[in-house]
């Protein structure tokens, strides 16, 4: 038999031997549940996902900017409320400036905004790669986008990456705020031309279009020269330096821009301020560039803005709740002294009945008519601004996910605090820190600090806080006009500046229980007076920490909240220790040791 | 037939290894034929001489039996005239019959029995053999193989069934608990069936992924559960069951721990945390032998705690509000005394060619808190023949199936700031009722404060598991010395996880929710390799060589259903989850991964005296970088057996003298797939709504960039070992130090800047080093027929420390608790130990019962610079005495386990029993209270909450009671006994269990020494009961 020979002991051996040593694989793994890849040739969807990153957390979410330029300021603050906030400090960090290189919201913020850095530059070179219809406008926007995170990269944290984009392998190159502002600028100016008028080529205010680009300009020429000497110890910044193009002064530059905007007949000043900051405040009328929120379940709007300052026994239907975190500080709130009945102060919500929830003990009940869209539960309006003193509201039915009712109405009582019951929800002004230098309250102190209800409450589909479907406005008529104002009042033209600041007070008017009144105007302007005006308009929309910088209020102590006397260095905030870590090139900023 | 091996299609040839073999089998009787060996050697074969002095006169048959300690027949024990040739093998009864003069000696000789010699007085003759526990012919289970305990040149421990944590076990890694140096096994949970850290000589990861290899009869498994872990509802998603529980314990015959390079290497890169070898039970010689074991366990809380009774919070609350009229010891009422049923039986036999295990069992195990379960029924057959001539092949299969089914209770770790079960059962005000007048449940109904009773109402959790074992063991003697064996492994499971929060009145997800999470695994094996025996007088040479292949299949999916309707209306969700509710979400995913690696390993003696070991196992994954494809993973060895020299022959106290020296480097590839290729999808979540008919536009998405050159992470060991055996077995210890370098640590960090993804995989610079001193000393105190009495103690110290980390810091050990998101107490820092704690150091409380934190820098600031890094979240020492006491029929075996010199981070304290909770209506522990703190302080994360974990215990109690009624002649003996764990425990600890490490990773770097309370340990009393015929 020919296998006689075969199997002969040497062929077995051989045999096993080869059989034992031959490879089944050459290893390469087999992905089967993802699509793998490096490069994207589809513009939209990079254009797409270089827009997500600014209402995905950036500018929406509670640990976000409002965290790093409002909770950061005189205007708010988030403080430990008894076994609430505390977080490793992270938030009191913000408003006592102890941050450090390893703080987690500067280090988070800095990821947020490193990565819509990353985002722009992948949209660009994929836009420039492809053959996409709007082509052009794709680039332009992407570019101008690029310029906005940069810009508030370097607003920050005074530094910023860049890479050319064409190159995949180019060199990381580190932006420096002094030198880097007038490339932006230059930048942004370069694609105009390219970009769409709003409202034309299917662009919406959700997009950066032209309109969008002159008040970028305008911002960033507003903070030019702060960006050129950022540490000036006497905080007497040149603000009229000649422009980057030399056709003008930087406060030209502003109100060229703001004109631009201002006179394109495309925006109004909303006569009910808060309607910028509501539900249905798509394609408002104020908003020049504002973060696009739906709640689709794929990628739900953020609810933050509206959800932290209000307490967890302010329910908007019997299955929402806020979650009493953040806060205005006493100075902010002393600032409208004289001034509560500015139609943006506060606004008292009326019901369908006619019956105006007055927030206090006159009112009992309201209807119970309204639910929240797609479902059967009451929807009880708070009033909008800011919420001070002894909180009345809607209550659940012990042991029941109902509200108490009264003949058919949602009962209206005086409330407490959830999770202090024995604390009344007084939101006090005033802090009264036991210790000044640290911004912690007792769990029999929570109650404390007026609340910010500018942003509307969306129930979602009435269970969950998180979701909102509220346009976050990034550049809107009114910041336009206070970038104005200041312009002219840092040129001298105190008149024109007045002016704007009146055209802001009388265009807005109060609810119908004032008669529908229109504000009043002012009398005199200067510095001081235009810095208060500012806050009265762009309150709790992430703009103050660089107003108090351009005031020159910024390392100045808050004696009623806990902000001490500050180091300029202070003024923005250090390269996160991570990124110093592993990213070379990268020097920490001055005054911060690692 | 072409056998040429070409280069395609290499994979299915690897399969035609059996084919190849059948053929062979049916062929080689005529072209091999090997003389017939004898099959008894008389072991001293010095007496050659004694053939001339054979004296024939008086010449008688003697009969006789030999029995083993147990009574049965030992069938094939040789019976041999002294000084003769003269010899008899036993039969199957054990009987013999031997032509012998009176006053002769006769030796009975069986393997693995001590050696008696009787001398002739009658014709009727019984001898009992007693087995030969001496230590030098113990046989350990090593990789790919087996080895006489005095070859063994790497430091391997090996326990037997005897020596296995006594008590309820649910997995294999329990049974090590206390019993091996080095090895320490610590509860993730008290939840039966909950995970289970096993570290071998200390943390070499920062990663989390220091579990040891587990090789079941030669099948490695993969570390990944094998259950998919719990989504959250709404107290935080849980941890997967330990993914060892299928194996039936009692099914085990014994656990190799091979913990220094020179044992671990021939598993390359899967060897760096020591690999433990389970060895499943197989048919022993003599008669059949049926075993039935039963018992009956009672389990209770291990410790309750101290909080406020009802009245003590009376006089502590200010606020009269919180008083709310009753009188509840909340943990009476969440916990329970649970009662355990496990019955398992087993028949086996050996037989000349061949033995069969058979065996099944079923263990149903409540929890000690209400609705919690673990029920697991197993089967296994394990069976072994042998054909052709003389054995020439062998063929064993092991077969082993399970289910599982865990029914779990709302106990995750990471509940966040609205606790989970056990955080409201210890925080609830005593003063509130369980149940309203109306006998409905009273649920607080405000944030985090919940009725813990009504919590367990509405939640439900049951994951079902399957999994089967199996693999066949294949060799073929190809010529004597040299035979090939192949061994093809498959594991195959799969498990459907149903978690239901029904509507309820908290704010925890009110309006339901039902989830389905399936996971679905396979790893399927074959391995080949070669093995050359060569023995001569004075040189004993043994080489392997071969190939192993192993995939690894891996798939689970996902859905939710929100909205469900009520609990006990309609359907229940798991029998149709589109019977009520809206789906809100579904995913999946399907990963495969493979490993393809060639080994070889050469043992060489020289005399008996002189060993070396040298192996290398290349080993190619499909994980790592086209950059780094194949490892190389070599170690060397060498063993010097003192005793056998000459000055020391005379000694007759050293029964034997070792000492051992290693250096080898193995790796470790666990971690996840797919890191090394760039991700890019295009996703909803990061799109955005471009045009203005607002549309969402979906995004790209890059979680992931590309790394070719990530690779295993290296650790280099070094050891010296020393074994001895002294005055007649009766001391014998080890004693091993060993350094143990980890290089090339992959970390997961942040990614340079304008990198797509946020964080990247790479192997890190800088090294991780476990270094350490581990013993084991025992003796048999007494040692006769009647009484007997031994006891060993073993112990490790352990030192561990990072160098050169390229960050500066790596923060893990995420803490849960209101106002702790992004708190962290965990750090891994260039000079200190891993996992040391990173804390402020409170040093008391101020006059209005502020605490008081130490400056660091002394600038007035208490701030992050003022944080301290404290060592030894590790212990730095951890010992096991293990004692068995023996008196007639009457045994008692006791095992203390005990740790010094770490600590742990109380965080159950922090989230439940802070202070802070008299001024929220909640309650807090008795010492907190009394500890000078203000009601109104916020929970703060400090040296406060930091305690020693020193403790010692006495882990186990074993009383049994063996008889045989002599007038059952069927029976073989009936064994009763209790046994009693966690019994007491000495430790100033003041949470639940001082033994226990919560997971609480962060970014997936392990945390050590957390402790969140998220199932409390059990004291369980087992009465049971061993019958065998």
């Amino acid at each position: 038999m020919k296998f006689n020979k075969i199997f002969r002991k040497t062929t077995i051996i051989t045999a096993c031997a080869a059989l034992v040593f031959a490879g089944c694989t050459n290893l390469d793994e087999d992905v089967i549940d993802e699509v793998l890849g490096n490069e994207s040739s589809d513009a939209a969807a990079a254009l797409a996902a270089a827009y997500d990153r600014l209402g995905d957390r950036t500018f929406t979410d509670n640990g976000g900017m409002i965290a790093m330029q409002e909770y950061s300021s005189d205007i708010a603050l988030l403080p430990t409320r008894g076994s609430d906030w505390g977080d490793g400090g992270k938030w009191r960090d913000m408003h006592e400036y102890t941050w450090s290189p390893d703080n987690a919201v500067v280090t988070d913020n800095w990821n947020l905004l490193t990565n819509g850095i990353t985002r722009s530059l992948l949209a660009i070179r994929a836009i420039e790669g492809s053959t996409h219809p709007d082509k052009i406008i794709f680039l332009a926007e992407a570019k101008v986008l690029l310029a906005f995170y940069t810009y508030t990269t370097l607003d920050l944290y005074g530094q910023a990456p860049y890479r050319d984009p064409v190159s995949s392998n180019s060199p990381l190159v580190i932006l420096k705020a002094d030198t880097a502002i007038d490339d932006l600028i230059k930048n942004v100016e370069a694609e105009i031309p390219n970009l769409a008028a709003l409202g034309t080529q299917k662009t919406h205010n959700g997009r950066f279009t032209k309109e969008g680009a002159y008040a970028l300009l305008a911002q960033m020429y507003l903070n030019r020269a702060v960006y050129k000497d950022r540490y000036n110890a006497s905080s007497s910044f040149n603000f009229t330096e000649p422009a980057v193009d030399g056709n003008g002064t930087d406060m030209d530059k502003v109100i060229y821009y703001s004109n631009l905007v201002i006179n394109s007949g495309k925006f109004s000043l909303a006569s009910n301020y808060f309607d910028s900051f509501s539900i249905d405040n798509k394609g408002g009328k104020e908003l020049i560039f504002a973060i696009t929120q739906k709640i689709d379940k794929i990628r739900d709007g953020d609810n933050d803005l509206a959800y932290m300052s209000c307490e967890r026994n302010q329910r908007v239907s019997p299955g929402n709740r806020g979650t009493n975190g953040s806060c205005i500080t006493p100075e902010f709130y002393a600032s409208w002294d004289n001034n509560h009945d500015d139609p943006r102060f506060h606004r008292y919500y009326q019901y369908n009945d006619g019956t105006w929830f007055m927030n206090d003990a006159t009112t009992t009940s309201v209807p119970a008519n309204d639910f929240v869209p797609g479902t059967t539960s009451p929807w009880f309006h708070f009033n909008r601004g800011i919420q001070a003193g002894q909180q009345y509201g809607p209550k659940l039915v012990t042991g029941s996910a109902a509200f108490e009712m009264v003949n058919g109405r949602i009962k209206v009582s005086p409330l407490v605090c959830e999770k202090s019951t024995t604390t009344p929800m007084d939101f006090t002004p005033a802090l009264n820190f036991s210790n000044p230098a640290q911004s912690v309250f007792a769990q029999n102190e929570i109650n404390r600090g007026a609340r910010c209800f500018k942003f509307e409450f969306d129930p979602g589909d009435g269970k969950n806080n998180g979701s909102s479907k509220v346009d976050i406005p990034l550049f809107r008529l009114g910041g336009i006009y206070t970038m104005r104002a200041e312009a002219y009042l840092r040129k001298g033209e105190t008149g024109l500046a007045l002016a704007d600041i009146n055209m802001l007070r009388t265009s807005r008017t109060r609810e119908g229980l004032f008669g529908n009144v229109a504000g009043t105007p002012i009398t005199a302007i200067d510095m001081d007076i235009l810095y208060k005006e500012i806050g009265f308009e762009m309150y709790w929309e992430m703009w103050r920490r660089p107003q108090m910088v351009r005031f020159g209020k910024l390392d100045l102590p808050l004696p009623g909240s806990a902000k001490p006397a500050t180091p300029a260095f202070r003024r923005i905030f250090p390269i996160p220790q991570q990124t110093l870590d592993v990213t070379k090139g990268f020097s920490q900023n001055f005054g911060y040791v690692n | 037939m072409n056998f040429k091996i070409t280069n395609s299609k290499l994979k299915n040839l690897c399969f035609l290894v059996p084919a190849l073999l059948s053929l062979q089998a049916g062929y080689s009787r005529k072209t091999v034929v090997e003389p017939p060996t004898t099959n008894f050697k008389p072991e001293n074969s010095a007496l050659t001489n004694s053939f001339f002095s054979a004296a024939a006169q008086q010449q008688q048959t003697v009969k006789g039996k030999v029995l083993d300690e147990n009574g049965m027949p030992l069938p094939g024990a040789a019976i041999m005239e002294e000084g003769t040739t003269n010899s008899v093998v036993t039969d199957i009864d054990g009987n013999f019959e031997i032509s012998v003069a009176k006053g002769k000696s006769l030796s009975i000789i069986y393997v693995g029995y001590k050696t008696q010699t009787i001398v002739v007085s009658g014709s009727n003759i019984s001898v009992k053999l007693l087995p030969d526990a001496s230590e030098l012919k113990e046989v350990m289970v090593i990789g790919y193989g087996k080895q006489a305990k005095k070859d063994v040149t790497g430091a391997v421990t090996q326990l037997n069934e005897e020596q296995f944590r006594q008590g309820m076990n649910t997995s294999a890694d329990q049974l090590l608990q206390g019993k091996v140096a080095g090895v320490r096994v610590v509860q993730t949970s008290g939840e039966p069936g909950a995970g289970v850290n096993v570290t071998i000589r200390g943390v070499g990861s920062i990663r989390s992924g220091s579990t040891p290899l587990f090789v079941v009869d030669g099948v490695p498994l993969s570390n990944d559960d094998v259950s998919p872990g719990g989504s959250n509802v709404g107290f935080g998603a849980s941890s997967a069951k330990n993914p060892l529980n299928f194996l039936n314990t009692s099914d085990i015959e014994s656990i190799s721990v091979l913990k220094d390079a020179s044992a671990a290497a021939i598993y390359g890169a899967r060897g760096s945390n020591g690999v433990v070898i389970v060895t499943t039970k197989k048919g022993r010689t003599g008669k059949a032998s049926f075993t039935a074991d039963s018992y009956l366990g009672f389990s209770t809380l291990g410790h309750k705690l101290d909080l406020l009774s009802s009245n003590e919070y009376r006089k502590a609350i200010k606020d009269p509000a919180f008083d709310h009229g009753g009188n509840t010891d909340w943990q009476d009422v969440i916990f329970r005394t649970a009662v355990t049923k496990n019955n398992a039986l087993s028949f086996a036999k050996q037989t000349t060619t061949g033995n069969y295990y058979v065996s099944l069992s079923q263990m149903d195990q409540e929890g000690i808190i209400h609705q919690s379960n673990f029920k697991r029924t197993t089967a296994r057959i394990n069976a072994a023949e042998s054909f052709l001539d003389d054995e020439r092949l062998k063929i064993k299969v092991n077969l082993t199936a399970s289910e599982t089914k865990d029914n779990g209770v709302p106990t995750s770790d990471d509940g966040g700031s609205n606790g989970q079960l056990i955080i409201h059962t210890l925080m609830a005000n005593p003063t509130r009722n369980v149940f309203n007048a109306d006998g409905t449940y009273t649920n607080f109904n405000m944030n985090a404060h919940y009725n813990p009773a009504y919590l367990l109402s509405i939640y439900e959790d049951e994951t079902r598991t399957t999994r089967i074992l199996s693999n066949m063991e294949t060799s073929f003697r190809i010529v004597k010395g040299l035979e090939y064996r192949l061994n093809l492994g498959i594991d195959r499971s799969m498990a459907e996880r149903n978690t239901t929060i029904y509507p309820n009145l908290t704010d925890l997800t009110p309006a339901g929710k039902y989830v389905q999470n399936n996971l679905e695994s396979k790893n399927s094996l074959i391995e080949h390799y070669l093995t050359y025996n060569f023995t001569s007088e004075k040189h004993k040479l043994e080489v392997l060589g071969g190939f192993s292949y192993q995939k690894f299949e891996r798939s689970g999916s996902s859905f939710s259903v929100d909205n469900i309707s009520n609990k006990g209306q309609g359907v229940d969700p798991r029998n149709n989850p589109g019977a009520s509710g809206v789906q809100s979400g579904v995913a999946g995913f399907a990963q495969i991964n493979e490993l393809q690696s060639y080994f070889g390993r050469a043992n060489y003696s020289f005399d008996g005296k002189y060993l070396l070991t040298a192996s290398v196992r290349a080993d190619g994954s499909t994980r790592f970088g086209i950059n780094n494809k194949y490892g190389y993973f070599p170690s060397f060895a060498a063993g010097w057996n003192i005793a056998e020299e000459n000055f020391l022959k005379g000694a007759s106290f050293v029964n034997s003298l070792k000492l051992r020296g290693s250096w080898g480097q193995t790796g470790n590839q666990e971690v996840q797939n797919k890191l090394t290729k760039a991700s890019y999808s295009i996703t909803g979540a990061d799109g955005y709504y471009l045009y203005d008919d607002l549309n969402l536009v979906k995004g790209i998405y890059q979680p992931r960039t590309a790394n070719p050159d990530l690779k295993w992470e290296v650790v280099t060991q070094y050891n010296v070992g020393l074994d001895f055996s002294l005055f007649n077995d009766r001391l014998y210890g080890t004693v091993d130090y060993f350094n143990k370098s980890t290089t090339d640590a992959i970390l997961n960090i942040p990614a340079p800047v304008l990198s797509p993804a946020p964080d990247v995989y790479v192997n890190m610079g800088g090294k991780i080093i476990n270094k350490g001193l581990e013993f084991m000393v025992g003796g048999k105190i007494i040692d006769n027929q009647d009484f007997s009495w031994s006891m060993d103690v073993n112990g490790a110290t352990l030192n561990n420390k990072i160098e050169d980390l390229p960050v500066s810091q790596i923060l893990s050990g995420t803490i849960s608790g209101p106002g702790q998101s992004g708190v962290t107490a965990n750090i891994y820092k260039s000079g200190y130990s891993a996992g040391s704690f990173y804390l402020l150091k409170n040093i008391g409380f101020d006059e209005k019962g502020a605490p008081i934190y130490q400056d660091k820098d002394g600038n007035g600031l208490i701030d992050d610079r003022d944080k301290y890094i404290i060592e030894s979240a590790i212990p730095t020492f951890s010992y096991g005495i293990n004692t068995n006491l023996r008196y007639k029929n009457f045994d008692l075996a006791l095992s203390f386990i005990g740790q010094t010199g770490g600590y742990l981070l109380n965080n159950t304290g922090l989230n439940a029993l802070n202070i802070n909770n008299l001024a929220s209506d909640r309650n807090v522990t008795s010492d907190y209270y009394h500890s000078g703190a203000n009601p109104a302080n916020a929970p703060k994360i400090s040296t406060l909450y930091l305690e020693k974990s020193d403790f010692i215990r006495l882990n186990t109690a074993r009383i049994g009671y063996n008889f045989k009624p002599d007038n059952v002649k069927w029976l073989q003996g009936i064994t009763f006994y209790v046994t009693g764990s966690n019994l007491f425990t000495i430790t100033n600890y003041s949470g639940f269990d001082p033994l226990i490490n919560s997971p609480k990773p962060n970014n997936g770097n392990q945390s050590i020494g957390i402790d969140y309370s998220s199932y409390p340990t059990a004291r369980t009393f087992i009465f049971g009961t061993t019958l065998k015929f």
